[in-house]
């Protein structure tokens, strides 16, 4: 039985070859080179999974990491091994998929085990540790071990097939250095996915004549960008230097943003020198870039403003004959020779003006009336050390001295302010004396030594010649501003108060027409209604026209009235007491012949008085008066 | 005597003596002026420049106000500059003396001359030493506009003006008169009537922008009479500073520049010099004297 089991498993054996038993399973592996790095510093994450070729294949990688951990798009080769073995021909096939994966913070990361799909199912490889540093921490490995793949400028992520001394030597060549601490080129988060131009100037708040290194930096993802069409950052308010040396290409740098590489490099800097005090804006500088590997074809791109606030150095403590602008740190150093010379000669005087900062252009000499000191040629130096404009500007003079003697020729001083003490200096050079001798001849040679300017001044006054005194102005008198408005404002008020008065008159001799009027034609009605017979009519016009009459002469409404009050209302109104008596009887009477027309004088009789009293009135003023 | 008359009796005598002697006071007064003068040209003719300088500053001390007095100040001023004896702010001095001759003396071709001069010298020697140059500034708007004319003309001007103004309201009152009466009027003041109507219409506008232009810029050239006055920076410059005295960076004003001086406050005086305007210290300035 033994023996027949034996045979079975030999015949077994034979007709199903040890290939066929691993197609079962693939040939799954994973690996983690290096397994240790620091923030930031990429490290790779290889699955290798071979089958037999003539079982199903393997596919669909898949990599799950834990948080800190942060990985690219797998990079996956395929490969297929052909062994003869003992006379026997075994193929397989399969992939390797290799991540690039970067830690965003420290710690000790365990990666669960890389997948891929074979068969219907997930099968998996082995897990994953890796140790991550702190970026720049003593003893981290990412300092001393960069990972090969990054030298490469076009694949930072390593995803490309390596091939020897194709991209191993350019880290040697042109050293691009992984930059994690430089704050001039670090950011948080990319200004764009593919590139983006950004400004950095090295401080914010200078003062007038301070300088400010302004550079414009291109940060490019990967691959060759060319850029056409630049337009420098517009700074009208500045004082400019240009930083970059033309014809050397500026250094490229690599810096890792949020775990991606990029390549940074300087395109633009300059040293600045505000002009004035105030919020100077330094514009942006744009760029049209064309890159086939970024799928870029005449794309703008423009760095940020940027705002500085500039001030003046402070007031206080600012020496006389400080110049706003001259900041920096200088030195004076004066050179005079010859020393000795004649009244007209020539001195020469040498002064060295150096330093750090914008170098002033000029510099104040002592001014004595004993010397002339000519216009200076000017000699510059100036250049660029550690980012930092600096130099030297010389100035010659040629002094002639105008008096003979042992002339003190003076100390040339420089007051500026110094940025970095926050306090003003002065920068002296003391230029010593000089002897001065006669001049032999009396007469000279230079015409500008003998010319005196002075030679045209008027000759002294000896006596005092009268001259005009200015008349006290007519503006200090008070009568001067009444007489000025005055006049015509009492002519127009003068103008208005007539025109007034006129209009008032006229209104009452129009009204006084008016009421005689009225009295006429009543008493024309009463007339003809007593032809007429009718005594209703004439009793109604005499009473009108009396009653106008009586406001005519006094202004007095009598209709109003009781009859019985007319005559004392007409005496109170100074009507004399006859005439009152006689228009109180007559309009008793007339309403007698109004109401009770028998024993009721006459209408004749009535009209008649009627008319008599009516002149009277009319005889009287308006106050009533006769 | 009664005691008011004791008391009233020497008064008056007192007030009498007083009477009398004023003028002879003020005569010996014109007496010693004239021969401090003469002093001082005598010293300048024998080139004696800091006694000339001396005495012509204590007649200008005295309130004695002269062109040629004043030239003959500027004259001891330059004779130090001549004679290599100069102090600092001689030039300044000079200038201010004789900017005083030509306000005294508008005329004076002597003076204007000798201003010229200084401010050339003042101008080439900040030239050499990397200063600006410019010793002249444009006068401020209001006294460019208001100085166009003298602060007499702009009166005169505003009184015309308000002449005229009444005579064409007048005018128009008696034009108006008559055209009331123009019924009963006869045919020679119809026309009359027409020229003075015509007359009116042309003399009120005329007369009522001339009066307030006039008595605007005549009442601005009192005001500025009254508030500002002439003065010359007699120091090798003028620093601004701000009204607790600390130097600011609004620049310097040159020696022997004119300069309008307003309000003063303590030893600081503002002064307004073109576009430039600050204060100053008062000794860096000096005033001119008026008649």
């Amino acid at each position: 039985m033994t023996r027949l089991f034996m045979v079975l498993c030999a015949a077994l054996a034979v007709l199903f070859p040890a290939e066929l038993r691993a197609q079962s399973e693939p040939s799954i592996s994973s690996s983690l080179q290096p397994n240790e790095v620091e923030v930031g510093e990429p490290f790779t994450v290889q699955l290798s999974v071979t089958t037999d070729a003539s079982g199903p294949s393997a596919s669909d990688p898949r990599l799950v990491l834990p948080d800190g951990l942060r990985a690219s798009q797998p990079s996956v080769s395929t490969q297929t091994q052909i062994s003869f073995i003992n006379g026997r021909l075994s193929r397989r096939s399969g992939f390797t998929a290799t991540w690039q994966v970067v830690a965003t913070r420290e710690g000790v990361y365990g990666i669960a085990s890389p997948t891929a799909a074979w068969n219907g199912r997930r099968v998996q490889a082995n897990a994953l540790r890796v140790k991550v540093h702190a970026a720049g921490a003593p003893g981290a490995p990412g300092s001393r071990r960069r990972v090969p793949s990054t030298a490469n400028p076009f694949d930072p992520f390593g995803m490309f097939p390596r091939f020897p001394n194709f991209f191993d030597t350019p880290e040697q060549e042109a050293p691009q250095p992984e930059t994690q601490g430089d704050p001039d080129i670090a950011l948080d988060a990319p200004l764009d996915p593919k590139v983006f131009l950004r400004s950095v100037v090295d401080q914010r708040n200078p003062v007038v004549g301070e300088q400010v290194t302004l550079t414009v930096f291109i940060y490019q993802r990967i691959g060759m960008v060319e850029y056409t069409d630049a337009h420098e950052p517009s700074l009208p308010d500045f004082y400019r230097r240009e930083l970059l040396q033309h014809g050397v290409e500026p250094e490229t740098r690599r810096v890792t943003i949020n775990g991606v590489g990029w390549l940074v490099k300087p395109i633009f800097k300059v040293a600045l020198f505000p002009l004035r005090s105030g919020e100077i804006d330094i514009g942006p500088m744009q760029l049209t870039l064309n890159s086939r590997t970024l799928g870029l074809q005449s794309a703008v791109r423009a760095s940020q403003t940027i705002r500085l606030h500039v001030t003046e150095p402070p007031a206080a403590g600012r020496p006389v004959g400080y110049q706003l602008g001259d900041v920096g740190f200088y030195s004076l150093s004066a050179t005079v020779d010859p020393r000795t010379t004649e009244v007209g000669g020539a001195i020469g005087v040498t002064i060295v003006l150096g330093g750090v900062g914008n170098v002033p252009n000029a510099i104040r000499v002592p001014q004595s009336s004993a010397l002339e000191w000519l216009e200076p040629h000017v000699r510059e130096n100036i250049e660029v050390e550690n980012g930092k404009i600096r130099g030297s500007r010389t100035f010659t003079y040629v002094v002639r001295p105008k008096t003979a003697g042992s002339l003190d020729l003076g100390t040339v001083t420089l007051p500026y302010w110094s940025p970095d003490r926050k306090v003003y200096e002065t920068a002296r050079a003391s230029l010593g004396k000089a002897e001065v001798a006669p001049k032999a001849g009396a007469v000279t040679k230079d015409p500008t030594v003998t010319h005196d300017p002075w030679s045209t001044l008027g000759a002294p006054r000896a006596d005092l010649r009268p001259f005009a005194r200015p008349r006290e102005p007519l503006t200090d008198k008070p009568f001067y501003w009444v007489g000025l408005f005055g006049l015509p404002v009492a002519v127009v008020v003068g103008s208005l108060g007539s025109r007034g008065m006129k209009r008032m008159r006229s209104g009452l001799a129009a009204r006084r027409a008016g009421a005689e009027r009225g009295i006429e034609k009543a008493l024309s009605e009463a007339r003809d209604a007593k032809k007429h017979g009718d005594r209703m009519v004439v009793a109604a016009s005499l009473d009108r026209a009396l009653y106008l009459a009586i406001e005519r002469a006094t202004g007095l409404r009598a209709r109003a009235l009781l009859l019985e009050e007319v005559q004392r209302a007409l005496e109170e109104r100074q009507v004399p007491a006859d005439i009152a008596a006689e228009v109180g009887s007559l309009l008793t009477s007339i309403a007698a012949f109004r109401f009770a027309p028998e024993g009721a004088p006459d209408a004749a009789l009535l009209v008649d008085q009627a008319a008599a009293i009516i002149r009277r009135l009319g005889r009287l003023s308006p106050s009533g008066k006769r | 005597m009664s005691r008011a008359g004791r008391v009233l009796f020497p008064a008056a005598l007192i007030l009498l003596m007083l009477f009398f002697a004023a003028p002879r006071v003020h005569a010996a007064s014109e007496d010693d002026m004239q021969s401090l003068f003469q002093k001082g040209v005598v010293a300048l003719k024998e080139g004696a420049v800091n006694e000339a300088v001396e005495t012509f500053e204590a007649l200008a001390d005295r309130g004695f106000v002269h062109p040629d007095a004043s030239f003959d100040r500027a004259l001891s001023y330059l004779g130090r500059v001549r004679a290599g004896v100069e102090r600092p702010g001689d030039l300044g001095r000079a200038a201010a003396a004789l900017e005083e001759t030509l306000l005294l003396r508008a005329e004076d071709r002597d003076a204007e001359t000798a201003l010229e001069l200084v401010r050339a010298e003042v101008a080439r020697r900040r030239a050499r030493s990397g200063s600006s140059a410019d010793v002249d500034a444009r006068p401020t708007i209001d006294r460019a506009v208001f100085g166009f004319a003298s602060e007499w003309t702009w009166s005169i001007l505003a009184a015309v003006s308000a002449l005229l103004l009444t005579a064409g309201l007048v005018l128009r009152l008696v034009a108006a008169q008559m055209a009331e009466a123009g019924a009963g009027g006869t045919l020679r003041e119809v026309p009359l009537e027409a020229a003075f109507h015509l007359a009116s219409t042309i003399a009120v506008p005329i007369g009522v922008v001339c009066m307030l232009v006039f008595s605007v810029l005549a009442a601005g050239a009192r005001e500025l009479r009254l508030t500002t006055s002439d003065g010359v920076v007699v120091a090798p410059e003028a620093h601004l500073v701000t009204e607790k005295g600390v130097l600011t960076s609004r620049g310097a004003i040159p020696e022997a520049a004119k300069v309008e001086l307003g309000e003063q406050r303590g030893a600081l005086v503002h002064v307004r010099w073109g576009t430039v305007e600050g204060w100053t210290q008062s000794d860096a300035v000096r005033r001119l004297a008026r008649p």
